[in-house]
């Protein structure tokens, strides 16, 4: 059934990751993968990896959910690594060799390097971000992060509105859609059968509905914004304000930690372990 | 003889995740051939999953069964859209789902679908429109310019051209004004009248299915509670108000004059047979007097 998509893909929880400052997360997020793009030796990768089952662990987040969420992601790894083990040229002799096609040590390790990187950032920013954070948090987080961007009329708020709107709605829209596909099934509709241009006309019962429905939706909604005095972002103050707690400071330490490590890796030991590239 | 028969039906919504939700526990129900048949239940009893578990858009965890005329729905998966023809399901608010550019071709949708020719249609669809009152003239027009209590009715009247053996009906009277319920039921019972066909009508107003139902069944969290006449199912007010749905207000006033020692009969649910009753007792209390005075001389 559609109500079973996990949109939105929030995981209610009460650990340090969700309990942290969405803006921190952001922040966070952007240095992970920063951080997992920088790590050059093989070494580095064996890191990353390790720091990334640290973040899972304190997420509290199930690992069938973390793989659940890479499944649909396992044809483009498949295609990179595809692509890195023939294109990647080494110095030495090559595996295996068939007329142009040459695979050698160097492109295997590459391919082997880029799922991992791949891999660990999804689940990076996932546990860091989407899982931990609900939908509201992050467009508020994003939005006061961007704060300084009003300087010069950009209107944050206002897409920042536009964006809790959209993401508050999308659950109702799936139950909508839901609820007028069966009404139309009630009726003989058939969705699953014929060709591709037959299929397509057959959701036009389900589409023009639910169209109208939107239209009625946003326009009521504003209505009722204005009846609540809405007025944009000129003078509007927040019930919930942001505040760092010790807890984002304790992740940030963490994060640069790791940063850190990684750049030592790099420059010190890469020669350890040396399949780098 | 039984239109519809439920044996045994358990579903489970989001089933192995954190969201599961029971909605119905091993429900046994019979929905009686010709009558028009009440479903009753507070929000979230499971009416509109049981529901739609008769015209097999759900399907009934094992060993469920809903047998329609006798015959298990799902014996075929590969027909259950034939049987979504024979049993036809109106859902709450069907105005939003109308989409064509003129009702006339909405209330074909159906019929359209179930493949007859273009006079059998034709026929179908002025016949479900006189049925819920939808004038000749407001067929050509869109659906998007009908007021609301008219496109409830070309909604109805959309399910009603395919003539099903069953009709269902979720909550058809909802959100409309006491005008527009009228013309919404007056419609359900001339096409019940006319086809003499099934109809179950799901509702939490008492006074409605008191009104046009011949008998009721309902639910409770996802169980059968009661189930019988309405007379019968009325009687257990106090079962019925503990699960926050009542009874109608005259059978409370009925039994509140019985307790206080006026002979009124057992069993009366609408305010017609109420005033009946009780204009009966002011005559007899007449003729009575008449006689004690008579006896007094």
């Amino acid at each position: 059934m559609l109500k079973d998509i996990t949109l939105g893909q929030f995981f209610p929880g009460n650990s340090a990751l969700h309990k942290a400052d969405p803006r921190m997360k952001i922040i966070l997020t952007m240095l992970y993968i920063v951080f997992v793009f920088l790590a050059k030796a093989t070494l580095s990768y064996i890191f990353v990896v390790f720091f990334t089952v640290v973040l899972v662990i304190i997420s509290k987040i199930k690992p069938v959910i973390i793989l659940k969420a890479l499944k649909p992601l396992i044809f483009i790894m498949i295609f990179t690594a595809f692509f890195n083990i023939f294109w990647t040229k080494g110095d030495s002799t090559p595996l295996f060799e068939y007329k142009f096609i040459k695979i050698y040590k160097e492109g295997i390790v590459f391919a082997v390097l880029m799922i991992v990187r791949i891999a660990c950032i999804l689940t990076g920013s996932c546990v860091l971000l989407t899982y931990t954070t609900s939908p509201i948090a992050l467009t508020d987080g994003l939005e006061q992060l961007l704060a300084p961007l009003k300087k010069i009329r950009v209107p944050v708020h206002e897409f920042a509105m536009m964006m809790t709107i959209a993401l508050r709605f999308i659950p109702t829209l799936i139950e909508e859609t839901d609820k007028i596909m069966n009404a139309q099934k009630a009726r003989g509709a058939d969705f699953n059968s014929g060709g591709l241009i037959k299929r397509a006309r057959a959701l036009l019962p389900v589409l023009i509905p639910l169209f109208a429905s939107s239209f009625r939706r946003a326009s009521e909604l504003a209505t009722a914004m204005e009846c609540r005095c809405y007025r944009g972002d000129k003078g509007r103050t927040r019930m919930t304000k942001l505040h760092y707690k010790p807890v984002d400071l304790f992740l940030l330490i963490l994060m640069v930690t790791f940063g850190v490590i990684i750049i030592v890796i790099n420059i010190y030991l890469i020669d350890i372990l040396n399949f780098s590239v | 003889m039984n239109a519809l028969e439920l044996k045994n039906i358990t579903y489970t919504y989001s089933k192995k995740t954190p969201f599961e939700h029971t909605a119905l526990k091993n429900v046994n129900a019979v929905f009686k051939a010709g009558q028009v048949n009440g479903l009753i239940g507070h929000t979230g009893s499971g009416k509109s999953t049981l529901v739609q578990m008769m015209n097999g858009l759900l399907k009934p965890e094992e060993p469920g069964q809903v047998l329609l005329f006798g015959k298990n729905i799902w014996d075929e998966p590969k027909k259950i859209r034939d049987i979504r023809f024979r049993v036809g399901l109106v859902f709450q608010y069907p105005e939003y789902q109308l989409f064509e550019e003129t009702c006339e071709k909405d209330i074909a949708f159906g019929p359209k679908n179930m493949g007859l020719s273009e006079d059998e249609i034709k026929r179908r669809v002025n016949g479900a429109a006189e049925f819920v009152g939808i004038d000749q003239s407001l067929l050509a027009k869109s659906p998007f310019e009908l007021s609301g209590g008219q496109k409830r009715r070309v909604a109805l009247a959309g399910v009603m051209a395919m003539e099903p053996e069953v009709l269902i009906l979720d909550e058809p009277a909802a959100g409309l004004d006491p005008i527009g319920r009228e013309e919404v039921f007056g419609g359900i019972r001339s096409y019940q009248k006319t086809k003499e066909n099934t109809v179950i009508i799901v509702s939490h107003s008492m006074e409605d299915v008191a009104a046009y139902c011949d008998n009721l069944t309902v639910l409770k969290d996802g169980q059968i509670m009661l189930t019988g006449s309405c007379g019968d199912v009325f009687k257990h007010e106090r079962e019925l108000t503990e699960c926050g749905l009542g009874v109608p207000k005259i059978s409370t006033f009925m039994r509140l004059l019985r307790e206080n020692g006026i002979d009124v009969k057992d069993g009366i649910y609408t305010v017609d047979a109420a005033l009946d009753e009780i204009l009966r007792l002011l005559k007899k209390d007449d003729v009575e007097k008449k006689d004690g005075g008579n006896k007094n001389a």
